[in-house]
Formats: C-alpha cells, structure tokens, sequence
C-alpha cells in the first residue's frame, strides 16, 4: 500500500485530528466538513479536496469513522461520516498530543 | 484490524468494483456541485463558478487513485494485470505448462490425499464433544515398567468414577458383538456396552430418541438399546417408528430408545451398529481382579493431566490398602484419549507425511528447472522491461504471481489425482483406522491444497525470479545476446544434485520396508496357514446352559464337520492367533514359593476344544491334546506351550505338573508349539489352554472361532461348514469365515498398504529427477550445440560427444547418489525408530538401490546425449 512521504505525515495527520473533531457533533457530508473547517479556522485553512478524500477513506478503512448514504439538506444523497467508538477514543487520544505538541512548541518560541 | 481481515475486506470491495467506483464518482461530484451552488449563491455567474470551482477542486481522475491507493485497489489491480499477464505468457509455452503442471499435479495431489488422511484420523478422529478434554484411564502394574496399561475392573471402575474429582463424568465401555435376531435372519453386529451416564460424558447426541437414562444400566432394569445409524438404515429402512420397538439381541428383547448418527464411531472399531447399557453377570459386577472395562472420562474445568494423575494415584493406593488381595502392586494412569486411539498409525502417518512432502520438493526443483531453462529465453523481455523503468520488485511480483498461476492450476491437477487417488486408498485401508468424519477432499483439506501451492509457488519460483532479473540493466543487455550464464548453471546442476539424492531418500525408505514386509511375511506363524477354513461361530449368551452348551451344541457340530469328505481334522478355539493379545491372566506353578504379588507371572489363556491344534498345525511336543470329557475331569486338564515350559520348567517334565488359576489346581497334560498369538511382528507369548467341554468356560466360547483342516481347497470347505452350523444353530450367524492365509494377510493389511504407498512415492520421485536430469542435459546440448557441432567437424566421433555429456550427467548423478546415501541413513534413522523392527542401515537395500537410481539417471542423461551425437556439424555451427 502506498506510504505517503515523510513531509507530509504532519500534515495529515494534522488533517486527520481535525476531520475527527468536525465529525464530533454529529455526521456530515465531505464538502460539509471542508466547509466547516474552514469556517471554524476563520479562513485559515483551507482543506485541499486531493487530501480530504483519501483521509476520509483511510481512517473509515482504520476503523475510525463510518460511512452511510443519505439524503443531504438540498434533497440529493451524499455519503455521510460519523465518528464510531474507536473514532471518539481516536479524536480524544490526538487531541492530547496535539496539546502537547502544540504547548512545547509554544515554549520553545517564547523561551528564545 | 488484522491483516487477514483487512484483506478479505479488499478483496470483497475488489469484487464489488462497479458499486464502489460508482459511489466515488457520486461522493466527488457531490462535493464538485455543493461548491458550484456555493459560488452562485455569493453572486458568480453559473459557467464562471463551474470553472472556478473545477479549477480549485483539481483533477477528479488524481483524488479518486488516491482513494483507491487508501482502499488497497491498487494492489488489487497490478495483481488482476499481472495475473492476466501470465496467464497470456503461459499459453504461448503449453509444452512447458503441461511437464510444469504434471510435476505439481503429482507433488501437490500426494500431499493433499496424505493430508486428507491426516487431517481425518489424527486431527479429528474422535466425533465427541471437545475430545482434547478426554482422558482415557487404565489400571497399571508400575513393576512392569510404564508401557503397560491394562483394562479395568468393575469394582474399581465404580471407585474411581465416584472419588474421582479432577476427571468428571466416568464411564465404562466394554466392545464386543452381539446376535441380532430378526424376520431378515441371524446377523452378528458389533456393539459396545456402556454405563448410562456414556452419552453425557462424550457429548454425544443421538439423532433419534434418548440416550440412556441414570440407572438403565442397573440389574434388573428393561433392557434397552440405541441403534448405530447404519443398522437403522440397512435393517429398520430408516424407519422413525423404529423407536420403542422390541428387537431381538442376543435371545433377549430389547426397547430400541434411540439412534446414533453414523458420525459416531469408537476408538477401535469400523462401525458400532448398536450401543447397549452394560449388563454384567454377577461375578464380574464384584470381581475385583476381573480387569475388562475401558473408562473414559472428561476433565474438569482447569484440570491439567498431570493433577488428574495425581489423583487417581491417590485412589489407586486407597484401594491397593482396602483391597490387598486383589489391587496388591496396581495403580492407575490416565492418557488423553487423542493419544491412545491414534499412537498405532500415527508413526506411520507421519512417515508418509515426509515422503509425500519430498515429492514435492523434487517436484519444485523440477519446475525450477524448467523456469530456469525458460527464463534464459525471456531474457531481452526482462531486460527489456526493466530499461523500460519497471523496478526489479515489481519484476520479481510479476514473476511470482506467474509461479502462483501455475501453482494454482498444478494444485487443481493435483486434487484431481488426490480424488481419485483417496478413492483407491480408502477401499485398501483396513478397519484400523479412526477416521470419525471419514476421509474425504473437505474445506480443510482445500485449504491446506491452497497454502501448499502458495508456499510451492514461492519455493520453485523466488530463485529463477530473483536469479533472472539480477544485475543491472548494462551488463544483462550485453547478456541477452550470449544466453545463459554460469552461476545459473551451477545453480540447475544443484538442483538436479538435490533431486538425485532426495529421491534416493524415498527409494531407500521404501526399499527398507519393502525388506521387513518381507521378513514379516516369512515369519514363522507358528501354525500352518494353508488348507486350514475358520469361521466366527456366535453362541447368545444363557441361550445354553453352561453345562450343555458341548454336549447338545458344540460336540455334534465338531463331529459333523469332521465327517465332511475332505476334512482332516476340525477344532474351535475361543480366539485365532495372529489376532491380539487380550486374555492376559494371571497363574501360579503349584508349590513353587509363592511369587511377589507385583510380578506374577502371566499367560495368555485360551479355550480349545481336541483336534484344534491338529487343525492349526501346532504340535504337540510332550504329553496329548485334549481328549472329550477332559473338561469334566477332576484333574482339570490344561494345554500349555513351550514359552510357558521354558519360562518354569527348563529342565522339561513338565506333563503333570500343575499351575494355580483363580484358585483352582489344573494338570498340565501336554506341551503345544509355540504361536504368534499378537501378529507376526510379536514375539510367541506363554500360553494357557483349557478344555472346550469344562462348563465354567461356556462364557468364553460366545464368539468362538472353528478351524476345519482338510486335503480339499478351503473355499470349497466353507459350503458344508455353512450347512452344518445352519442345521445345527439356524439362529446362531456363522462369520468371518475366511482361510488363515487371509486372515494372515489381514492382520498386515495396513502395513501392506503403507508399504505399497511409500513404494509409488519413491518410484513418483525417481520419475520427476529422471526427468528433471533429462531435462537438464536436453538444455546443456540445446546450449552447445555450436560447440558440439565444432568438435564434430574437426572430427570427433559421436561416440565421444556422448562419452562427454554422459560424464558430465554422472558427475551429478554421483555427487547426488553419495549426498542421497547420507540422507538415507540420517532419514533411517529417523524413521527407523518410528516404525520399529526395520534394520536401518541394510547395505543390500542401500547399495542396490543407489545403484539402479545411478542407472535410471544415466539413461536419462543418455537419451539426450545420442540425440545431441546426431547433430548435423554444418547445421549446428550455421545455428547461432
């Protein structure tokens, strides 16, 4: 199976942690989740559809998320993500080492 | 999630291809036009936000290979090309695919029938619920060292089974026969009695009805029956309303209560036709020296063996303190029930197991050959696609994935000849075998053929693969034009070397076998196997009074068939020798001290009537045969043979001494030969012969066997013996009736078979190397046939050309014969001590056989030669 190469890996998994959080209130569609995240960054981020897909696809085949078609709020089916058990232990375990992560780099920036 | 699953899981999306591909294109076009209406609603005209928003999303072609990059579908997808590759490469070398696939179909079709047979009697031989938790227990006489496991007592069975807290559930069994009475006539079927808690001690559920009931084992009770499944079907036409009917056993109406599925079976029987509660006469209910009972039990719930033997030794000494007279010197042991039914053949088994499993590996070195022999041909279509920018993994996969289509078809080769092969093998096997789900090509047994042509796969197709695509590119473009190179030579004289020796391996176990068969067969039996008749003779029990049963039904029978013109003499015995060994008992010589109660002596004993040993050929050495009325004598007249005489009278007189039995003083009134009464592998055992007409033997003689000897052809005896035992005892079967030449060569059916076995293996394996040497020479002449060509022109004879590639086949044959003889005796040894009574190292056996695979091999080295001797000098120089 193909390995994506090593520059990428923060990213997604970057991705992935926020795909998980966004799918925490509830199931949406992709483009729902793109939008959101969006949203919710104040137009920071902007998530790339080449990326979002294969990372909607890979953490449903990790057992994180899973997948159902239903009709969307303009009346036409899309498929929806919601998180499962695992996911929700998933989201919780990467939001701490995102934390942590996150308040190291803090401290190296403002030790220097 | 586990690899394997993840897997399956591809896989089956692999299948489900268009609904997927289908919902990705939905999933991505969904996104695409959310995005589109969302451009429009902010104010952007509808062609202007298509075009923006295609232009943001990026190539929809791109996002859905990543998907399906994620998925696992690429894989899937070079692995469907890569399949549909090879299978276009290997029909355009149907020659090659046709010896590749009769190679694997034989390697891999041995190996699946061997493991059908494995797989049925050692992995699951017992139809019982969870069978790893039963144990087996015996009675032991721990002076007699740790191999002797004896039966058990009914008293001591009741014992155990009530003190007993680590094994729970105990139960006793005793197998035997019994006479079926009915409109059809008399039948003999075999039966086993059990107690009543049986079925829920094994777990066993009966098709029909109920098994038996706490307490139907009792004296006194309704005598009930469950009928085997294949008595129900062959006498009661599968009949439902079979139940609760009276059927005739043995003179005694029995309610049939229900019926047990054929899937049942019994260690040590072919088919139980009906189960009955135990019935035991008086005096074997409190005999507590009468051992006869088996006992199976389940252990408790974490109960290891080792506490379960701890505790029945604890038991054994209670009762060895209680009952001194009786359990002096005796302990017990319990053995898991697995082991004690499949010890006999599982050596054996396994022996096959290892053959088979050489076949294949010559039979893989065989196809390597052949895949080395053709990669040198796709050489430029190798080197080429590499250039071309494959990488060399990919190659190697694409290589492998060719070896697996041809696995994969060699292993479809393979269950054919399996199929057809297990039909053979099981109509030659004997009722020995334990085989509860009986033999056949299941799931496991497609599974197992599966793994094994994956693994075959990898064996014969990783070298050539790795071998063809090494180097760079550079060197093997300069390659391609000059064939093939020495390493890859060497590489196909090895393995011809290997296959040489491993078939010689096989040959020599084979050979071996072949050699002790022999031995066995002129064993001396001890009687005489030709012109002598026998048949079974089952007598109901309490249809004679004891003390009736000779004179009104045994006697006028005998004297009737000593008057059938043609008959010589006429006898009964209560069991033929060569059968087992089963009426062990123990004596004492009367007025020798009396022996340590741990060690005393023992003797087979036997119930014969005058002119059995006359019948069987034994002589009688010193004294007489028994005479009429010697069962009545206040002498108590007894037979014994000559172990016995020289176990306690060297000196010889041993007419009209006396032993001590049960008690009771008996007369030694002649000496008889010496029998093999276990089989021709055993040795003769003592024995102990008491007189047919003594009325407190009539319960030994209910499955007596008659010998008839006489001048005519003992087929044509059988007729008149049919006829007088029918006029005599019309509701009394006679069966089994066979000469002793035939029950000699029952006795060493299963070893016959493994023998004829083993003996096609090697000869499987000497074909694939003699073809595999063939093979390689045919490829070393196709190779030099310019240079062969050259030295015929500057004049060497054809003779020479031969002489040359003769020798060059023979230095491997030579290397592979030495290599095979020291793989023959490691393998001997190995083997040797699995089988038992096989002289490991028989130089006759070794040297000629390496001797006549030397001469196969050099005939197939040969042939090629003189083809290669009739190469046209001119034409061959032209070729290249």
């Amino acid at each position: 199976m193909g390995r994506p190469p090593a520059r990428q890996e923060l990213l997604q998994g970057t991705l992935d942690l926020l795909v998980l959080k966004t799918l925490n209130p509830g199931p949406l569609h992709g483009w729902g989740i793109s939008q959101r995240i969006q949203q919710r960054s104040r137009d920071v981020l902007e998530v790339n559809q080449g990326s979002l897909y294969p990372a909607l696809h890979r953490l449903e085949e990790q057992g994180f998320l899973l997948s159902e078609w239903r009709p969307s709020e303009n009346g036409r089916r899309a498929r929806y993500y919601r998180l499962s058990a695992l996911g929700r232990r998933q989201l919780e375990a990467e939001t701490r080492s995102w934390e942590t992560f996150s308040a190291a780099v803090r401290w190296v920036l403002e030790s220097a | 999630m586990l690899a394997p699953a993840r897997w399956l899981k591809t896989l089956l999306r692999g299948a489900r291809r268009a609904r997927f591909e289908q919902e990705l294109d939905q999933e991505l076009r969904f996104h695409l036009d959310m995005e589109i209406e969302s451009l429009i609603a902010r104010g952007h005209p509808p062609d202007e936000a298509r075009r923006l928003a295609e232009r943001a999303f990026g190539g929809v072609e791109r996002h859905k290979d990543s998907v399906r990059d994620v998925r696992g579908l690429t894989v899937l997808d070079d692995l469907g090309r890569d399949v549909r590759f090879a299978v276009r490469t290997l029909r355009r070398s149907p020659g090659f695919v046709a010896v590749a696939l009769l190679c694997l179909g034989l390697g891999i079709g041995a190996n699946a029938a061997v493991f059908s047979v494995i797989d049925a009697v050692l992995l699951r031989p017992l139809p019982y619920a969870s069978p790893d938790r039963l144990v087996r227990a015996f009675e032991t006489l721990p002076a007699r060292g740790p191999g002797w496991r004896g039966a058990v007592s009914f008293p001591n069975y009741e014992d155990f089974a009530q003190q007993l807290t680590s094994i729970r559930d105990l139960t006793a069994f005793s197998a035997g026969s019994s006479n079926l009475v009915g409109a059809e006539g008399a039948e003999r079927i075999p039966t086993i009695s059990v107690s009543a808690n049986f079925f829920t001690a094994l777990g066993v559920r009966p098709l029909l009805g109920r098994g038996f009931a706490s307490g139907e084992d009792r004296p006194g009770m309704n005598r009930v029956v469950v009928l085997g499944e294949s008595l129900w079907r062959r006498r009661f036409g599968a009949d439902p309303a079979v139940l609760g009917r009276s059927i005739t056993i043995d003179g005694q109406p029995h309610e049939v209560i229900g019926v047990v599925s054929s899937v049942f079976t019994f260690p040590g029987r072919k088919s139980v036709d009906a189960i009955l509660p135990l019935d035991l006469r008086p005096e074997l209910r409190t005999g507590r020296g009468t051992h006869f009972l088996g006992a199976i039990g389940r252990l408790g719930p974490g109960v290891t063996l080792e506490r379960a033997n701890a505790d029945l030794r604890t038991i054994a000494r209670r009762l060895e303190l209680e009952h001194p007279e009786a359990q002096t010197g005796r302990s017990a042991e319990a053995r898991p029930i697995l082991d004690t039914v499949v010890s006999d053949v599982r050596p054996i088994l396994l022996v096959l197991l290892g053959a088979v499993a050489l076949v294949l590996l010559i039979a893989c070195a065989n196809v390597a050959n052949l895949l080395l022999a053709r990669s040198a041909g796709r050489q430029p279509e190798v080197t080429l696609r590499h250039a071309l920018g494959a990488s060399r993994a990919r190659l190697v996969g694409q290589l492998l994935v060719e070896s697996a289509v041809l696995a994969l078809a060699g292993a479809a080769v393979g269950l054919l000849l399996a199929w057809v092969g297990l039909k053979a093998l099981t109509a030659g096997l004997s009722a020995g075998l334990p085989a509860a789900g009986g033999i056949g090509l299941d799931g496991n047994v497609l599974l197992f053929t599966l793994g094994l042509s994956m693994l075959t796969a990898l064996i014969f197709g990783l070298t050539p693969a790795l071998q063809s695509t090494r180097g760079n590119v550079h060197a093997r473009l300069a390659e391609a034009e000059h064939g093939t190179r020495g390493n890859q030579h060497r590489l196909r004289s090895a393995l011809v070397v290997g296959e040489v020796a491993l078939s010689l391996v096989l040959l020599v176990g084979a050979g071996l076998l072949v050699r002790s068969f022999h031995t066995l067969l002129r064993t001396d039996p001890g009687i005489r196997t030709e012109g002598v008749l026998t048949g079974h003779l089952a007598i109901p029990q309490g249809k004679f009074k004891n003390a009736e049963l000779s004179p009104r039904l045994l006697r006028p029978m005998l004297e009737a068939l000593r008057a059938i013109p043609g008959v010589e003499s006429a006898g009964l015995i209560s069991m033929l020798p060569i059968q087992q060994a089963w009426t062990n008992g123990e004596y004492a010589v009367d007025g020798a001290p009396p022996p340590d109660p741990r060690l005393a002596p023992a003797a087979e004993m036997r119930i014969t009537s005058p002119g059995t040993f006359a019948s069987l050929g034994v002589p009688v050495l010193e004294g007489r045969d028994f005479l009429e009325g010697d069962g009545l004598s206040k002498e108590r007249p007894i037979l014994v043979n000559r172990a016995l005489v020289r176990r306690h009278f060297p000196e010889g007189n041993a007419v009209g001494r006396r032993l001590v039995i049960e008690g009771n003083r008996h007369t030694i009134v002649g000496v008889v030969g010496d029998v093999r009464q276990a089989g021709l592998d055993q040795p003769p055992l003592a024995e102990i012969d008491f007189p047919y007409d003594d009325p407190e033997n009539a319960s030994w003689l209910n499955d007596a066997t008659l010998v008839l000897h006489g001048r005519a052809d003992p087929p044509a005896l059988a007729g008149p013996l049919r006829d007088i035992t029918r006029s005599l005892a019309s509701d009394q079967p006679l069966y089994d009736v066979q000469t002793m030449e035939e029950v000699i060569s029952r006795s060493v059916a299963n070893r016959k078979l493994s023998l004829v076995l083993l003996s096609v293996f090697a000869f499987m394996a000497m074909v694939l190397s003699a073809s595999g040497l063939a093979g390689v020479i045919s490829y070393l002449v196709a190779q030099r046939t310019r240079e062969i060509g050259i030295r015929m022109a500057l004049g060497s004879e054809p003779g020479d050309v031969i002489r040359l590639l003769v020798r060059q086949g023979g230095r491997l044959v030579a290397i592979g014969l030495v290599l095979g003889v020291l793989g023959a005796l490691l393998a001997g040894k190995l083997v040797g001590s699995a089988l038992g009574g096989i002289q490991v190292a028989d130089p006759v056996v070794v040297a000629g056989l390496a001797g006549f695979l030397g001469a196969v091999a050099l005939l197939a080295t040969y042939l090629p030669a003189r083809r290669a001797a009739r190469i046209d000098p001119l034409l061959a120089i032209r070729a290249e």
